[in-house]
């Protein structure tokens, strides 16, 4: 599923990130990586921006819906 | 003696500036914000009988192609001359700061890696090994906290005592890939020229990872196509091996180096317990009350600002009130032009101000515009951009000028220049100044409320009808959400002070001169011709009184200057404005300052920022909005 599916407050893995390099490039670089746990915290009305924590390195980000679209995850717990 | 030039190097947020500020003194802006250190600032250190040139760059998250901030780091760490990097890691996110220490740590360049942010990883529970890392990656690592100014006598200790080696970290392309990564290197070796060797394979890896591009930095033709060659046979044996892109191998033994290098060093000494940042962010970004908290921060932010402003005013206006004289004359009215500027600039303006830049600087610490950008996200979707417009767009409520800079933490360049657009719409302190005096003395608090709320919905609206003739697919927003720091009144204090400065020196007497200007001018009747030239559109379009023309002429340069002034031209002080103009001209009047043309400076950014074109299109779009939203105040007055 992706990322824009997922339960908030559930435990997830991300297995894979969509998209093209500029996307992935940053997400990697900032720190959400293949493998790393993550958590969707909130998501904000309308539109869903998505505010998630990645628990592997503490990093928190605020993800557009598009972009959480492109984020493969399962659930870890 | 010699001066050594040494740049900070490290992911955003993870405290240069905070260092900078305790190395150079309080010279440039900090906050808790990706991409504030716009400008390269620079500043010296003195250190015993060494100086040094500390350059702070804008925050990088890899040494990749990114947003604009980023990429002017990148270019000047590839282009630049410079002796030593100072790579400052957030202690508290350790692996993800190593992922760029590794790069970092290929340039050829002496490097010392600081571990800032010690306490934020000690209330984490984590327990770094620092001479262990210092051991792995083979140079010195000096813990510090930058905000209590610790670790900074170690780190220039170790600079000068150690003898900083220049560093080559390879161990993050192990076997077969080192093996590519080195015929990439033999072929560059032909095409470029470094002075150390670790360079070439620096860039060997970025160009086969793909996070470089190799015309970017090679013009030879047969050197490209060599390299061309090489690359596609190297990726292809690694996409054999590792069953995936050449470029994500690069990238994903980077991550897995930091992971491992970072298990080796830490201990947690206990499970990471709820933060309070945590608890804060599940009211702060709640889909509820998050909006409330936002409506209070924004609506109680200018009350403050007014309730004190209007408080100090008093009493810095009082003194000067006594000075005017009432005679006739050149140097009797060149005197009371001066009082005007005088008082106008340390009564009106100063008191305003302060208590502005104070908790803008607040806000910005303690970390709640990335939050803003999130809460706003939705909406700002809604007019075509997305959330990081938001960061720019606040910031101009302090000064359009370090806004229109700010833009650069956009990624995509029609975001950029539509940001840029609506940045002067925003009104800065200067102008916000004219209007909460105007509204203390004249039209009552709620017009001010009003008119900034109002002016919400037209950035909305001119947003929107920009972004409408500018379609475009964005795939939205990426944007580090930081902890909650608790903001520094030091930090705070000296940035207001030194806005304070910036007033004091260089408004205060421009808006001095301006005033004195404008009476000599009257008195030669000056004045009167340019008033007449704008009579048309002051007095026909906009029902102002006809004086106001020069006011305005003069505000381009300053927005301070229109209130001032305009107590010059209408031979009058601010607090008996209102026997000359009726309501309906004062509203209109502030209206229009507030929209209207972009002051000189934020043009200028305008144009270093952008181009000529896009500048004109912002004084074009402004002037006529102003126009637009002044008539509609008048006609709205005249219908009450
Ligand atoms: N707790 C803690 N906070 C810090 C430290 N250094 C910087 N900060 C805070 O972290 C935030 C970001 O710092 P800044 O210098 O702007 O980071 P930059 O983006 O790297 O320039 C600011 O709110 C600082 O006050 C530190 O050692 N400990
Ligand atoms: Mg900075």
């Amino acid at each position: 599923m992706t990322l824009f599916d997922a339960r908030p407050g559930k435990l997830l893995r991300v297995l894979q990130i969509q998209g093209g390099r500029g996307v992935r490039d940053r997400l990697f670089s900032m720190g959400l990586n293949i493998g790393d746990y993550i958590k969707v915290i909130q998501v904000a009305p309308f539109r869903g921006t998505f505010f998630v924590e990645n628990l592997t390195n503490g990093s928190k980000f605020a993800l557009g819906r598009g972009i959480a679209l492109k984020i493969i995850v399962e659930y870890a717990e | 003696m010699s001066e050594k030039r040494i740049v900070l190097v490290g992911q955003p947020n993870c405290g240069k500036s905070t260092l900078f500020n305790h190395l150079v003194g309080f010279k440039s802006r900090i906050s808790n914000l990706p991409g504030t250190t716009v400008k390269l600032e620079k500043g010296t250190f003195k250190r015993g009988n060494k100086i040094y040139e500390i350059v702070d760059l804008p925050g990088i998250y890899s040494l990749t192609q990114g947003d604009e901030a980023e990429n002017r780091t990148l270019e000047y760490l590839l282009k630049e001359d410079y002796d030593i990097i100072i790579n400052i890691l957030d202690a508290s996110m350790l692996s993800r700061g190593l992922e760029l220490t590794l790069q970092v740590l290929k340039l050829g360049k002496p490097t010392v890696v600081v571990l800032n942010m010690m306490d934020e990883a000690q209330r984490k529970g984590i327990d770094i090994d620092t001479k262990r890392l210092s051991k792995i990656l083979k140079v010195p690592v000096v813990p510090a906290i930058a905000t209590h100014g610790t670790g900074i006598k170690e780190l220039f200790d170790t600079i000068e005592t150690q003898g900083l080696s220049i560093p080559c970290f390879l161990d993050d392309l192990p076997g077969n890939i080192y093996k590519e990564v080195e015929k990439v290197k033999n072929i560059l070796t032909g095409c470029m020229s470094f002075p150390s060797e670790c360079a070439y394979y620096f860039f060997a890896a970025k160009i086969l990872g793909k996070e470089l591009v190799g015309s970017d930095f090679i013009k030879d033709r047969t050197c490209l196509e060599n390299l061309d060659k090489q690359i596609g046979m190297s990726s292809n044996a690694l996409k054999q091996e590792f069953s995936m892109e050449s470029s994500d191998v690069i990238h994903a033994l980077r991550h897995h180096t930091s992971m491992a290098i970072q298990e080796k060093v830490i201990t947690l000494k206990r499970k990471r317990k709820y933060s309070i940042s945590d608890s804060i962010d599940k009211v702060v970004m709640h889909p509820v009350f998050g909006y409330i908290i936002m409506a209070i921060v924004y609506l109680g932010f200018f009350y403050l600002t007014f309730k004190i402003g209007s408080l100090i005013e008093g009493y810095f206006t009082k003194p000067f009130d006594l000075l005017y004289t009432q005679k006739h004359g050149l140097l009797y009215s060149l005197w009371n032009a001066t009082l005007d500027g005088l008082s106008g600039g340390i009564g009106i303006v100063f008191p305003y101000l302060i208590p502005l830049m104070f908790f803008i600087s607040i806000l910005e610490d303690i970390g709640y515009i990335p939050r803003a950008a999130y809460l706003m996200d939705t909406l700002m979707h809604k007019m075509g951009l997305h959330g990081k417009s938001v960061v720019p767009l606040i910031l101009g409520y302090g000064c359009n000028v370090p806004a229109i800079t700010a833009t650069r933490i956009i990624e995509e360049e029609r975001n950029r220049v539509l940001t840029a657009l609506l940045v002067p719409f925003i009104p800065c302190s200067a102008r916000i100044t004219v209007l909460l005096a105007i509204s203390d003395k004249l039209l009552g608090p709620w017009f001010a409320a009003i008119i900034l709320i109002l002016n919400l919905f037209v950035v909305g609206i001119i947003g929107k009808i920009l972004t409408l003739f500018n379609k475009e697919y964005s795939p939205g927003i990426v944007l580090e959400i930081p902890s909650y720091k608790i903001p520094s009144l030091k930090i705070a204090l000296s940035k207001t002070w030194l806005h304070a400065k910036e007033f004091l020196f260089v408004a205060w007497p421009m808006l001095i001169a301006g005033s004195m200007l404008l009476g000599v001018a009257q008195f030669y009747g000056i004045e009167a011709i340019i008033n007449n030239i704008f009579k048309p559109f002051t007095q026909g379009i906009l029902g102002l009184p006809h004086q106001v023309g020069t006011t305005l002429l003069f505000g381009i340069l300053r927005k301070e200057l229109t209130l001032i002034m305009l107590q010059t031209a209408m031979h009058t002080k601010l607090s008996q404005l209102g026997s000359v103009m009726s309501n309906a001209q004062l509203a209109t009047f502030v209206v229009f300052i507030i929209f209207y043309i972009p002051c000189l400076a934020t043009l200028a950014a305008i144009y270093k920022e952008f181009n000529k074109k896009i500048m004109f299109y912002s004084i074009l779009l402004s002037t006529s909005v102003a126009t637009l939203l002044a008539f509609l105040t008048r006609l709205l007055y005249a219908w009450l």
